[in-house]
């Protein structure tokens, strides 16, 4: 680990922990910040620096930039706030049950939830519901939707003014068969059946119960992993969502988690390697407690070595395009392209979670002949 | 004296910064940037009737000052309050 490095992770720590930042040296603010972009994490890292005095202290220049960039983040979430709030009464008035992906289910979980940065709205509203909830929310004031909801998979897209919300009818994408069956059992108890209502500044708001908000935040910095890089905002979200649901239950959270239904999740969805090596990241990195990290086995440290090298590297949506060359035209070149994309993303996968690679590249291999057999 | 409903003080690093929760009233103009004082005098004061006394014994009791101090502090405050149209009487 480099000494920039090491000054971002203290800087994190500081921002997750609330604790004194301790540097090692003269801090490198360039670089520094520089991670800090690549990760989402340059408003949190900006609110513990403009709090430094002395020679750690960052240039009245860069103090200006961070100001404007924690700014610009908390105007953000109002805006973000106020189309939310709307939403979900438009279509709680409609008798529409509507619960609350990451954003700000996820930002409440920091100590400052203004530092937490996201850049739209991720609403689930289920199959049934589906067709019912997009006309409902197509009708809102400022809303513009674009592509028409039968035609997408996971979710529709509306955009409130340059907000853009997502309406999920399922909440992951999943290619193997079985595993989206067993999915949909877990989307059942964390999103329908066990649903939560926390409070949001005086609004109602339905988030997915512990569990599952656990269990979606470690595979949506999976799903970023395999598809466009993870950064350290994913995992400090699930670092902040294991803190608040192991360590510090509230009044409102008084039923206590339950390990073991995160445990069979996990296992069955044979994600335990990852999680673990995750979990080390968390520990070694941001200081998340290993008391705090469940399934936590420090013996994977190579993984999780291979796993940070990877996460340095890539950043949050910053994967770099696995082919140098542009996308070919014509049939047979473009279905090359892509079982060629397929098994350079099956070696990368290969070198840090060998098992999930094989059952990755089963999956997209299924996909792709089955796609190509429809077309046909 | 009341502070005005719709506005929530937020931390970001070294600033105090008392916002409008309304999306209409949100834009960089809403957003009025406190030091430390007088954001503590506001989650003091907030949501409570107050008065010019109030402030001034706030200010003495939290902060190592006089009274003739504290109260040229406090009447230099409320003049900016209600310029910036966050109190009402």
């Amino acid at each position: 680990m480099t000494t920039t490095e090491q000054q971002y992770f203290a800087l994190m720590r500081a921002a997750l922990w609330q604790q004194p930042v301790e540097f090692d040296g003269a801090p490198d603010w360039k670089g520094i910040m520089s991670i800090a972009r690549h990760h989402t994490t340059e408003v949190l890292v900006a609110d513990v620096a403009s709090r430094l005095t002395g020679d750690n202290a960052p240039s009245d220049a860069l103090l200006r930039e961070m100001k404007a960039s924690m700014r610009a983040n908390l105007i953000n979430q109002l805006e973000l706030k106020q189309i939310l709030t709307t939403a979900i009464t438009a279509l709680r008035d409609k008798g529409i049950d509507s619960v609350l992906l990451k954003g700000f289910s996820l930002a409440l979980l920091y100590p400052n939830p203004n530092l937490r940065q996201f850049g739209d709205i991720d609403l689930f509203v289920g199959l049934q519901q589906f067709h019912e909830a997009c006309k409902v929310l197509r009708t809102l004031p400022g809303g513009y939707n674009w592509g028409d909801e039968v035609d997408s998979g996971r979710h529709y897209n509306i955009e409130f003014g340059h907000h853009p919300m997502e309406v999920h009818r399922v909440s992951a994408d999943i290619e193997n068969p079985k595993d989206l069956a067993f999915y949909a059992t877990i989307e059942q108890d964390g999103l329908v059946d066990n649903r939560q209502t926390i409070d949001f500044e005086g609004f109602p708001l339905p988030v997915p119960s512990k569990e599952f908000t656990v269990f979606f935040t470690f595979l949506h910095a999976w799903e970023h992993f395999l598809i466009t890089g993870v950064g350290w905002r994913q995992i400090s979200d699930l670092a902040m969502c294991l803190h608040t649901y192991l360590h510090q239950p509230t009044a409102s959270q008084t039923a206590p988690f339950d390990l073991d239904k995160l445990r069979s999740w996990i296992t069955a969805m044979h994600l335990m390697e990852p999680w673990q090596a995750f979990g080390l990241l968390m520990v070694n990195y941001i200081g998340l407690p290993s008391s705090e990290t469940p399934f936590y086995d420090p013996s994977c440290t190579r993984r999780a070595q291979k796993l940070y090298d990877r996460v340095m590297a890539e950043g949050n949506f910053r994967r770099p395009n696995r082919f140098k060359y542009r996308k070919p035209k014509g049939r047979i070149a473009k279905k090359t392209h892509a079982f060629v994309g397929i098994f350079i993303d099956f070696f990368q996968l290969a070198k840090v979670f060998p098992k999930q690679a094989f059952r990755e590249l089963n999956s997209a291999l299924k996909t792709s002949f089955s796609k190509n057999f429809q077309k046909k | 004296m009341k502070t005005k409903k719709g506005f929530t003080l937020r931390s970001l690093g070294n600033e105090h910064l008392l916002v409008a929760e309304s999306l209409e009233m949100t834009n960089f103009n809403r957003m009025i940037s406190m030091n430390e004082s007088a954001a503590m005098l506001w989650k003091e004061i907030d949501g409570k009737d107050f008065d010019a006394e109030t402030l001034t014994n706030l200010l003495m009791e939290n902060y190592d000052i006089n009274r003739d101090v504290a109260e040229h502090d406090v009447t230099t405050l409320l003049k900016s309050w209600k310029e910036a149209g966050i109190i009402e009487d």
